[in-house]
């Protein structure tokens, strides 16, 4: 038995000195690809989940932003999109010493707990592009409003249905437990059933899953076949709806949502899909690390204060209530982005994220 | 006193290794990076995987007898999502957490008695609850529909500081934790029902024929892990102030990598629950070790896997090298007496051995 | 009864319950039955199927593979670059293929001569090649697939797509050299007694490599598909799909003790799941009760299989009571036959037997 834990543990140490030579030769090369990385404050930029083209490019927004002002900024994230792995992701970082932390929230309420650690150690905290309670963070860098974002989606189908028109529409998009989707969808729901003769036959869900997004548009597609506008906010439903409708040849249906333009350039160069929209998420990035510097300079932004960004002009800092909140304090609110765009053939060889 | 007695012999042994592992991990990443030494960071960083090990050590139990359940991540979700929509529906959040447990005790109890009734195997039940269970932790948020999406919140800050307070300096997660460890141990090594659930995977014709009561043994199995499954979604709801119907999703890899590093066989028999407690803490500062050191999530993700298989392939091997080399000391030593006995016996081990690994 | 007509029994069940159910939704919702509509199904059908035909091939062998996600997505990030790099389809797909089938054999490798259990192997590799897909592609989404290669996926021969017919004519082959040949034998050999395999000169070894890396190439050959029918593949491609793989091959009669279970229970497994869950939409319940579904019906497949299995129990012991004692068939004491108390894994070695 002694034998056995010798050998196992001297071929263990083995290999774990080799790992933590092989992390520690990335750590050097880390440090000296950016030069100062040291001495710059350390900003965590959190996405809800990695490996998704949405999310990559704002984290390349955010690393360049880093680079510009002066901040270590880390893009860091998980492959699942999980509350209990953000926490743990953004406890790692707290302990080692950053100095602001960027999260795209998973879930409004289960970063709370860690956020107030983390503000209660003087760090400070920020969300961009999905947000959480507004008392549990600063500032929160905001694509849009769900009013916002949820008129864009019944304003891109209305270029070609009219309001009048009875028709069946449907929403596809990732899951019932998406904060800020969903929030997008009942807006637009509320809108079709206030302004609109449209009818909202059916809601599908697709969890983040190209192959599933797939299948269900096809099976909603099949099952209503008088359906003239499917809705997808979500950037795994909009390309899987799209494909869709090639692989069914159906040029009848509309379908409007929010993706990149890089997954979508096939389906609007082929006519499938005629617009779509969004916001420039390298820009949100940017936005989030331009705000985050100038608060670790010690600027102090109030609701209505405005501020300048170089490449993104004047912003101003909105109340909560933007976003449906009663929660108002000092050093509290939402940075909203100036602009969303509608991509269609004539502008999105213009983007590339 | 039996226990302790298991816990020193256990120690000694592949335990003894581990034990060694997780020093030589402190200490390499202390020198890769100051920080990750410091004693208070230390032990408030546990609370982000001692849930894992709270599920990890009933499973262990199930895995002894044999059996496995891959349905635990789905329960986890279940018994959140129960807690959490009984409380929005008006009940008081300590009976709701009850009553999350309540469910969780009930899925075990649905595997226990599936498993039992139609003699399949525990993987293929257990992988048909796990569909199930997590489509009712969806179904079920859908249905009471009290802004599910967003998953249920305000929960009373009493019950988040379960989760999140802390008594006498120690985080809360951590008592919680040593208690449900201790709990455990002692069920598995200083009871009656321990031993039979080990005689059970290391011999199932045996514990049969030996009169054990097989069907109740093997339901409590599954009870208890569903039991560890259900204390992690309630002590997770509060945790994060929030309960979601998603919260398992993906906990099956990191919690069986922790089983299998703590040195339960997937064929039963093996183990100790205090191996399963030390490997909590291996991997849960090996992957922090490693983000401090600088690694990404994914390069985290593809060290993990690799010392996961490594580990276990290592096991099986040095384990093999000390047999073979105990057998050659012993016809050594005995070069007169009659070496059919030794010499049969290693290779008789070994086909035994790679039987079970089929 | 005969072990044949055993086998055979298991598959007529799933093939049976799968038909009876498409002809239950047809009744209720006419427009599921239309041949368009079905053909869609089989169409969505053929990424599960190739992966449940894998997970069958090695469960037979009496191991399991949960790594098939990951192994779907790494090869298709890889083919899937290749074919945007503009490297030509006749080099690409064999090259995707002895990429999975490498990924396999490493499994199959671990578990035999690494002597780990396959569970804690494939869940091993699960983790690792999903990482190293990351890695590849620093978590980037690979796009814009020529549309030279998207162009199989919508390629029609009798109104059924070509995917559809090139899958079929594969797991027909497949299962021909499952039931036919020799190497089938000895995989059937190596899963229902390895000990007595190898001591008849089968090479245990060998065939649970040749099992893993089939179970590789045919993840392989589904990400091909994938990337044919989706036109783009991110890092979350497959996740989760390990699992619905193995449902289909249990659904369809392969059962995790080894030695049982044939090709064809597999992909009708894989049809009955992809009918259960695209005919949600059909039958108006909720896109979220899906996974409820899945788990109803595999576990409705166990008890019913439990079933048959204790009625051919009792059938073969009166029949030996009656060979035995010469007399009328006795029932054997009890309302469960003897071997019921004993451990699951002795019966189920009996029913095979």
């Amino acid at each position: 038995m002694k034998i056995t834990s010798a050998l196992f543990a001297s071929v263990a140490i083995a290999a774990l000195a080799f790992t933590a030579g092989c992390s520690d030769s990335t750590a050097t090369t880390d440090a000296e690809g950016s030069a100062d990385a040291a001495d710059a404050p350390r900003v965590a930029f959190i996405p809800k989940l990695t490996g998704v083209g949405f999310f990559e490019s704002g984290g390349a927004g955010a690393e360049a932003a880093g680079e510009k002002y002066g901040l270590d900024v880390t893009y860091v994230g998980s492959p699942e999109a999980s509350v209990a792995k953000q926490v743990e992701l953004i406890n790692t970082e707290i302990q080692q010493g950053a100095e602001a932390i960027i999260v795209s929230s998973v879930s409004p309420d289960g970063l709370c707990q860690v956020f107030k650690k983390a503000m209660a150690q003087d760090i400070l905290v920020l969300t961009w592009d999905s947000d959480v309670n507004p008392e549990c963070r600063t500032y929160y860098i905001s694509q849009g409003t769900a009013d916002q974002l949820g008129a864009m989606l019944v304003e891109m189908a209305e270029v070609d249905i009219a309001k009048t028109d009875k028709v069946e529409v449907a929403f596809h998009y990732a899951s019932p437990t998406v904060t800020d989707q969903n929030q997008w969808a009942e807006k637009a729901k509320q809108i079709i059933a206030d302004e609109t003769s449209w009818t909202v036959v059916d809601t599908v869900f697709s969890e983040n899953q190209t192959e599933l997004a797939v299948q269900q548009a096809e099976a909603l597609i099949n099952a209503n076949p008088d359906l003239k506008v499917i809705f997808a906010p979500d950037a795994n439903a909009l390309p899987g709806t799209a494909q869709a409708l090639e692989s069914l040849s159906r040029t009848d249906l509309n379908v409007v949502g929010f993706s990149t333009p890089n997954v979508m350039r096939p389906y609007i160069e082929s006519g499938t899909i005629k617009r779509f929209g969004l916001w420039d998420v390298t820009k949100q990035g940017e936005l989030a690390v331009a705000v985050t510097k100038q608060l670790l300079d010690g600027k102090k932004l109030n609701v209505g204060d405005s501020f300048d960004v170089d490449g993104l002009g004047t912003l101003e800092v909105s109340p909560n209530s933007v976003q449906g909140y009663d929660y108002e304090a000092d050093g509290n609110g939402i940075i909203l982005m100036p602009e969303r765009v509608v991509f269609t053939k004539d502008n999105i060889n213009d983007f590339d994220f | 006193m039996n226990v302790a007695k298991a816990v020193l012999r256990g120690a000694a042994r592949w335990e003894g290794a581990l034990v060694v592992i997780l020093m030589v991990e402190v200490v390499v990443f202390g020198a890769l990076n100051p920080r990750f030494l410091d004693a208070g960071r230390l032990i408030s960083s546990t609370s982000d995987f001692l849930y894992l090990g709270i599920i990890a050590l009933p499973l262990a139990i199930v895995m002894m007898t044999g059996g496995i359940d891959i349905s635990i991540g789905s329960i986890v979700s279940l018994s959140a999502i129960v807690t959490g929509v009984t409380f929005a529906n008006g009940v008081n959040i300590w009976l709701a957490a009850c009553l999350g447990l309540l469910a969780a005790l009930l899925a075990g109890l649905a595997n226990g008695l599936a498993i039992v009734a139609t003699g399949a195997n525990p993987m293929v039940i257990t992988l048909g609850t796990q569909f199930l269970f997590a489509g009712l932790a969806v179904g079920i948020s859908g249905l009471a529909n009290v802004s599910s999406f967003e998953g249920i919140s305000g929960l009373p800050d009493s019950f988040v500081a379960v989760g999140n307070g802390e008594t006498v300096g120690i985080p809360n997660m951590v008592l919680i934790f040593v208690v449900v460890a201790a709990i455990f141990a002692v069920v598995l090594h200083g009871t009656t029902f321990g031993r039979q659930a080990r005689l059970i995977g290391a011999n199932p014709k045996a514990a049969a024929y030996s009169g054990f009561a097989v069907t109740r043994i093997t339901i409590c199995a599954y009870l208890l892990s569903a039991l560890g499954a259900g204390i992690a979604g309630v002590l997770l709801t509060s945790y994060l102030a929030s309960a979601r119907a998603d919260i398992g999703a993906n906990m099956l890899m990191p919690v069986l990598t922790l089983v299998v590093i703590g040195g339960v066989s997937m064929f039963g028999g093996e183990g100790t629950i205090v191996g399963v407690i030390i490997a909590t803490f291996v991997i849960g500062f090996l992957q922090q070790g490693l983000r401090f050191a600088g690694m990404s999530e994914s390069e985290v993700a593809v060290a993990n896997g690799t010392a996961l298989v490594l580990v276990a392939s290592l096991r099986w091997w040095t384990s093999h090298t000390a047999e073979t080399l105990k057998n050659q000391r012993a016809r050594r030593r005995k070069p007169r007496t009659p070496i059919t006995g030794s010499s049969l016996q290693g290779p008789e081990v070994d086909v035994l051995q790679s039987t079970r690994t089929r | 009864m005969t072990v044949p007509g055993f086998l055979k029994a298991r598959e007529v069940v799933t093939i049976a319950g799968a038909l009876i159910f498409i002809v239950g939704v047809g009744v209720a919702q006419p427009r599921f039955v239309e041949y368009e509509n079905l053909t869609r199904i089989a169409n969505s059908t053929v990424i599960l199927a190739l992966l449940a035909a894998g997970a069958a091939l090695v469960i037979i062998t009496r191991n399991i593979d949960v790594s098939v996600g990951s192994t779907m997505a790494l090869t298709g990030i890889v083919g899937g670059s290749m074919l945007r790099d503009g490297v030509s389809i006749a080099v690409v797909v064999p090259v995707v293929i002895l990429a999975g089938a490498g990924l396999g054999a490493v499994n199959g490798i671990g578990v035999t001569y690494g002597r780990v259990p396959s569970i804690v192997m494939t869940l091993g590799t699960l983790g690792a090649y999903r990482g190293i897909s990351f890695i590849l592609t620093s978590g980037h989404s690979v796009e814009n697939i020529p549309a030279e290669f998207k162009k199989i996926a919508v390629t029609k021969l009798l109104g059924m797509p070509v995917i559809v017919w090139g899958a079929s004519a594969l797991l027909i082959g497949l299962m021909l050299l499952m039931s036919r040949t020799r190497a089938g034998r000895h995989l059937y050999a190596t899963g229902d007694n390895a000990a007595g395999a190898r001591l008849i000169g089968v090479r245990t070894n060998g065939m649970v490599i040749i099992a893993f890396s089939a179970s590789g190439a045919l993840a392989a050959l589904a990400a091909l598909v994938f990337l044919a029918q989706i036109g783009s593949v991110s890092n979350q491609a497959g996740m989760g799909i390990e699992m619905r793989a193995i449902a289909a091959a249990v659904i369809g009669g392969v059962a995790l003790s080894g030695g049982v279970g044939t090709i064809l229970g597999a992909t009708f497994g894989a049809v009955f799941i992809t009918t259960a869950t695209s005919s949600l939409s059909f039958i108006g319940i909720p896109g979220f009760w899906a996974d409820t579904v899945i788990g109803a019906i595999l576990l409705l497949a166990l008890f019913a299989d439990a079933r048959v299995r204790a009625g051919l129990e009792k059938r073969r012991l009166s029949a030996r009571y009656k060979r035995e004692l010469g007399g009328p068939p006795e029932p054997p004491p009890g309302d469960r036959p003897a071997p019921a108390a004993l451990p699951s894994e002795k019966r189920i070695a009996g029913g095979v037997a």
